[in-house]
Order: structure tokens, then C-alpha cells, then sequence
């Protein structure tokens, strides 16, 4: 009704009108059966399948492929995967994204960790030696970070001011597997900025965690949602 | 709208003060706004309001702001899954507000926004109280911008851009009913709401 209503009304928009102004009603009822109705039949359409065109395979063609595809390991399934616990500079501006070009490098762009117990948590899907290196950019005087995994192992890193690569080596038993390894600052962090605006594009001090890579032929670690340890 | 400062502004005059206020006390919006079907607003006065819009205007009864959309998209822009998206998304709008006593008063998919892959709905003047028995205003519109494009798409695999794009009120019925596949008369949806409403 209508349908039909809509076409008389391009016809002869006078007599619809009239027509309205008259009798003609939809009541909610029918009106919601119609809504429904074309809810259902709406989401049972699809594309017709016109065969090949040269765009059916652009996305893939066009994509860079996924960590997983080249390990087998999942990295990260959001950019957001990893745990940032404890106060840290500006909480909004820090990203992770995995670099899968070597297939063992886990690239972060980590927030500045400013407080004592701010870490970044990862976790290792395999047990066995794994060797965890990590480059450590830090603003500010020289610092110490500990390491730490499956709650009961610490490794204590000294990163001096500046960019610092630091190696830390676990062996990772079959029970650790899949526990949160820690990345904690020890120490607080003097002179804080209480801002991270574009005028001032490096904090006063600061550490971040640039990269995490995983030697001896093991598969990199997955950084986790997981909570730490506490 | 108004973009003042990075922020994003609408009035409300004292035309479309009525049934704002109507979606608005019965907590229309704010139910809606929860169940993630239309965008966020809120009112906005006094020293709280930018300077380009501090000074009281005749005919405007309420500032409203809403947060920015990262990435503002058009209809003609979207793949067929998106329009196909936008189309539910707005039929359960229309639902929901049946439920509350509201309706909208148009069905342009213009205003449908995409939040990451999420469709909100943008328009909060298009809300206006639902009364008994009248017919539904937005049904030729719903059919130009989302149903024909769609059918274009699923029936004859042609794809809906470039037409929308050539009009921006979307695939006329009288159009579509021309290229649509004799078969597809068939179907009792696709002959309710486009072949006779498209007949000549």
C-alpha cells in the first residue's frame, strides 16, 4: 500500500494529498511488521557474484601480511594488546604495532614510563633458552629497569641516557609458558612534565621500550592483555 | 553544524524546538545514544559555549555538541556491505524509536555515519514524535538510498556507486524497475516495494 501510494503520489501529487488527509492510515502495528519485514529480507542480500574483476583480489594483493601468516604465531591481535600498569606520561599517546619483516621483532612504541612500577607486559607462547632483547630509548638520567618473567625470574637492566639495546636470557620452563613477562621501571623518574603537548616532543625524562626481539630461533612473544603479576 | 575550534556544534531553532524537547525528556536520546544507535550530544550554554556562538541568536533555542567523527563517509563512498550495514542499522532505529513513540521523519542514509566499522546515526532533528496511524514519509527515500542501490547490486551485480554518485538522492525507483532481471518480480519484497511503487 505503500508502495503504490508513493507512485500515484508522483503521478498526481493533488489527489495523494487529498487522499492522506483522508482515510489512508498505517497503523503501528503494520508499520513495525513493515520495518521488520524488510529488516529480514535486507540482511539476507548479497553481492551478486559477477565472477572475477580486478579488484576481487586487490585487498589481499594490496595488504601487507599478517604476522601470523609468516610465523604462525599471533602477535597482536589489537594495537592496544599490551599492559601498561602504573602512571605514565600521557596514557593516550602510545600505539604498538608489530614489525613482522623478520618474523622475531616485536616493534612498540610504548608510552614514556615515568613512575616507578610502570611496565609493559608480554607474554612467550613457547618454553625453552630464549634470549629477549629489547631497545630502550631513555630522556633523562641513566636508569634501571628490571625484567622480570613468570613472576619468580628478575633481570636488571641498566639503560643509560639515550637509545640502549639490553639483552636479557630466560629459559623458559614448559610451566612458564604463556606467563606474563614484565618490563618494569625501578626507579621514579625526576622532573616529570605534567603534559605531553606538541611544543615539547620529547618529556623531560622518560624511558620507552622500542622494540622486543626474540633470538635463538624462537617464536616472538605474544604482548598480552593479561594483567602482570602484582 | 558548525565547526568551531576542532569541536562540532549543531542549533536547534525554535521550529524544531518541540520535538527535540519530545525525544529529549523522555530519554530518547539518551537511551538511544546507550544502546549505540545515534550519536552523542549535549547541551551546551553560557561560558561553555565558543565565542562565535555566545551571543543569543533569534530563532535558535539550544546549542548542542556532539563529539567529532574521525572520518566523515557518503553512501556513494561505501561498499555494498556498509550500505547493506546502514540500512539495518537504520531500520533498528526506526524500530526502537516505534517503541519510545518517536519516528524519523526522513530515511536519508546521508545521515548515517560509520564509527569504525559501527553505523550511528547522526541527525537528532530528524526525531520527532510518532503519531497513530500515519504512513511512513521516509519509505521512498529508505527505497532510493538504501533498498534500490542494494538490489542493484544483488540482482544485476551492478554496483551502486557510481549511479548514487551521479545522483545524490539516490537510484530512482522508476529507474531501477527498468534494469531489474524480469525474474525478480517474484520476490513479494522486491515486488511491494519496488516494482509497484516503480510502475509507470
Amino acid at each position: 500500500m505503500q508502495a503504490r501510494l508513493e507512485s500515484r503520489a508522483i503521478a498526481s501529487p493533488s489527489q495523494a494529498i487529498d487522499k492522506v488527509k483522508g482515510n489512508q492510515k498505517l497503523s503501528r502495528l503494520a508499520f513495525g511488521g513493515m520495518l521488520r519485514q524488510l529488516r529480514n529480507w535486507i540482511s539476507t542480500l548479497h553481492p551478486a557474484d559477477t565472477g572475477k574483476t580486478i579488484w576481487g583480489e586487490y585487498a589481499h594483493s594490496h595488504t601487507y601480511p599478517r604476522a601470523k601468516d609468516i610465523t604462525g604465531v599471533e602477535y597482536l591481535e589489537s594495537p592496544y594488546w599490551f599492559t601498561i600498569n602504573g602512571p605514565v606520561l600521557d596514557p593516550k599517546s602510545w600505539s604498538a604495532s608489530v614489525a613482522p619483516s623478520d618474523g622475531e621483532t616485536i616493534r612498540l612504541v610504548s608510552p614514556w614510563l615515568t613512575k616507578k612500577g610502570s611496565r609493559i607486559s608480554f607474554k612467550l607462547p613457547a618454553s625453552g633458552p630464549v634470549t629477549l632483547r629489547a631497545k630502550i630509548e631513555t630522556i633523562g638520567p641513566d636508569q634501571v629497569i628490571n625484567v622480570s618473567f613468570g613472576g619468580d625470574r628478575s633481570v636488571r637492566w641498566e639503560a643509560k641516557t639515550g637509545a640502549s639495546e639490553l639483552t636479557a636470557m630466560f629459559d623458559v620452563s614448559p610451566e612458564q609458558t604463556g606467563k606474563i613477562g614484565i618490563i618494569e621501571l625501578n626507579s621514579d623518574l625526576p622532573d616529570l612534565k605534567s603534559d605531553f603537548k606538541r611544543e615539547a616532543e620529547i618529556p623531560a625524562t622518560g624511558v620507552r621500550v622500542d622494540w622486543i626481539k626474540i633470538a635463538d630461533g624462537h617464536v616472538p612473544p605474544t604482548v598480552s592483555t593479561g594483567a602482570p603479576a602484582p | 553544524m558548525f565547526q568551531i575550534d576542532g569541536r562540532i556544534f549543531r542549533t536547534v531553532n525554535e521550529r524544531a524546538r518541540d520535538g527535540y524537547e519530545y525525544v529529549r525528556d523522555r530519554g530518547i536520546i539518551v537511551g538511544l545514544v546507550r544502546e549505540g544507535l545515534l550519536v552523542d550530544a549535549h547541551e551546551v550554554t553560557g561560558s561553555n559555549l565558543p565565542a562565535a556562538l555566545a551571543q543569543p541568536a533569534e530563532g535558535r533555542a539550544y546549542v548542542l555538541e556532539h563529539p567529532r567523527i574521525p572520518f566523515i563517509s557518503h553512501p556513494y563512498e561505501w561498499s555494498f556491505g556498509l550500505l547493506k550495514a546502514a540500512a539495518l542499522a537504520h531500520l533498528d532505529l526506526q524500530l526502537r524509536l516505534l517503541e519510545y513513540g518517536a519516528k524519523l521523519i526522513d530515511a536519508s542514509a546521508y545521515n548515517i555515519q560509520f564509527l569504525g566499522p559501527r553505523p550511528v546515526f547522526i541527525d537528532h532533528l530528524s526525531l520527532r514524535p510518532y503519531v497513530e496511524g500515519e504512513l511512513w514519509i521516509g519509505h521512498q527515500q529508505f527505497c532510493q538510498q538504501f533498498i534500490n542501490p542494494l538490489l542493484l547490486r544483488a540482482k544485476n551485480g551492478i554496483a551502486h556507486n557510481a549511479w548514487f554518485r551521479g545522483n545524490l538522492e539516490g537510484i530512482s525507483t522508476r529507474d531501477l524497475v527498468r534494469v531489474l532481471p524480469f525474474n525478480s518480480r517474484f520476490s513479494w519484497n522486491t515486488l511491494t516495494h519496488v516494482f509497484v511503487a516503480g510502475a509507470p
